[in-house]
């Protein structure tokens, strides 16, 4: 294996726990779920749109005219039983695809109406990457199923560790930073050139937003107008957020440099929120970045400040691990 | 699709495909990047060039805005929530092309019935809805000056409640920042 191959067998094939993947599907699957179900009767009003406001796109891009409300609320309802499903890691080698496909289609389809809702295209991506990939290897019905199946008890089986559970993670990883990379690129290649970078400009993005918001009854941000008049600020934030979207492929190299880069992304969202009142729930809540992190370790974690805040009854033996030591 | 661990050969035969499906994603996730050099660009999802706050800003804002005008003929903001559903930004554009289209009329029934519906509030004063182009100064705007610098009336209408409550006359109003959710 010549150095090329080693270091893109380090960058793309890197063994991890099948425990991190599967917690990408549930944490991922989760705020689908919610997403979808938390919209559904927007969605069915925005289906109940005038049709000549239906330009469709992305995976419905075929489409000559809107189907039916009554059509789109079937594809609303197969999406969240496939996403139910794919939480549960139940028949993932179908239901994960489908899952994927179903939300594709759903999403591409409420973003038909004039409308491109950026914030949900790094969901899709990782769902279709997480429904075709072997996302439900841990943590999921199918294993638990396999493991009564083998009469093992599941909770006693080690955490798999493999490179094609790194290599889904590092995908999920790329779709993230390559969104970040492209709209970091459409800024330097708009009218704007790296001029964007000027307090000016970035200042001039910010004050058509409020003002948008302003003209349309919405709320207007504070801070937009509290820091209007300090363009230094818009440079530094500018520089800043030039850096985080150019510099995204970098975090692929390097586990470190991976989650440097994902906390600065997730401070530019809560600064974005603060300054412009935008709302990137997938992001602001930190789903899209999980990949760059060990999250699997949360789950002990979690576990161990459960027994800690839990009430003990004295007289209960503390419980005994399969290796046979008291943890 | 996924082969089991098995000796250094084996491994690396069973990495192609994985390597091939990675370079082929790469390209897909990488292609929107054409569109930045295209005379007409066009987005899509999810696969986006992300052109958002990529454009030059003028220091003027032209934007449509939906008015409320009560019996006393004071105009105040009205939400955008009244002429649709599917969020702020759909609103807004769906709002921009029927005013394109020259349909604000068709907006402006429609706000001003769901204006009637709603009847709470301060929605219940507004006798008459109005389909807006205003155009705006940023700077005047954020030091909370007068900012407005033109108006464009494209569509009046009564709010469809009692016959005594529609005003005769709509074009006196006052000018208010009022804004009505």
């Amino acid at each position: 294996m010549n150095s090329l191959q080693r270091i893109l067998n380090q960058i793309w094939f890197p063994a991890m726990p099948a425990t991190r993947l599967a917690f990408l599907r549930i944490a991922i699957g989760l705020f689908a779920f919610w997403y979808v179900a938390q919209r559904y009767g927007m969605f069915l009003k925005v289906a109940a749109t005038e049709h000549s406001l239906f330009t469709p796109l992305g995976a419905v891009w075929w489409m000559s005219a809107p189907i039916s409300v009554g059509a789109f609320e079937a594809l609303l309802v197969a999406t969240l039983i496939a996403n139910a499903a794919f939480i549960v890691g139940w028949k993932h080698r179908f239901t994960g695809p489908a899952f994927g496909l179903l939300l594709l289609v759903l999403l591409s389809y409420r973003n038909s109406w004039t409308m491109i809702y950026h914030s949900d295209n790094a969901m899709v991506l990782h769902a279709l990457i997480l429904g075709f990939l072997p996302a439900a290897d841990a943590w999921s019905m199918d294993a638990w199923l396999k493991a009564r199946r083998l009469g093992s008890r599941i909770l006693q089986a080690p955490p798999l560790c493999h490179w094609r559970y790194g290599w889904a993670i590092q995908l999920v990883s790329a779709g993230t930073a390559i969104s970040y990379f492209l709209a970091g690129v459409a800024k330097l290649m708009g009218d704007l050139g790296w001029n964007w970078i000027s307090g000016d400009s970035l200042r001039s993005q910010v004050a058509v937003d409020t003002i948008r918001k302003a003209l349309l009854g919405e709320s207007t941000p504070e801070l937009a107008f509290a820091l209007y008049e300090h363009v230094w600020l818009f440079t530094l934030i500018g520089v800043a957020s030039m850096v985080v979207e150019l510099g995204a492929p970098l975090a692929l190299l390097n586990r470190r440099v991976g989650m440097l880069w994902a906390l600065n992304a997730f401070a530019m969202h809560w600064g974005i929120l603060f300054i412009m009142g935008i709302t990137f729930r997938y992001q602001l809540a930190g789903l899209i970045f999980l990949s760059f992190f060990p999250v699997e370790r949360l789950v002990p974690l979690g576990k161990g400040l459960l027994r800690w805040f839990a009430p003990q009854d004295e007289d209960t033996p503390a419980p005994v691990t399969s290796q046979g030591g008291v943890r | 699709m996924f082969p089991t661990d098995s000796g250094p050969d084996e491994v690396r035969q069973s990495k192609r495909i994985p390597a091939l499906l990675t370079t082929m994603l790469m390209v897909v996730l990488l292609s929107p990047l054409a569109e930045n050099w295209k005379a007409t660009p066009q987005d899509s999802f999810p696969l986006s060039y992300f052109p958002m706050f990529s454009h030059r800003r003028a220091d003027t804002y032209v934007g449509n805005a939906l008015m409320g005008v009560d019996q006393e003929g004071n105009r105040s903001i009205l939400s955008y929530r009244l002429a649709g559903d599917g969020g702020f930004n759909q609103v807004r554009r769906q709002l921009a092309a029927n005013v394109k289209a020259k349909r604000a009329d068709d907006v402006c029934q429609q706000v001003a019935a769901r204006v009637a519906q709603s009847g709470r509030g301060s929605l219940s004063r507004i006798a008459s809805v109005q389909v807006v182009t205003q155009k705006h100064h940023i700077n005047r705007f954020f030091a909370h000056q007068e900012s407005q610098l033109s108006e464009k009336f494209h569509a009046t209408c009564a709010v469809p409640r009692d016959a005594q409550l529609v005003p005769n006359e709509t074009t006196q109003a006052k000018s208010t920042s009022e804004v009505i959710p």
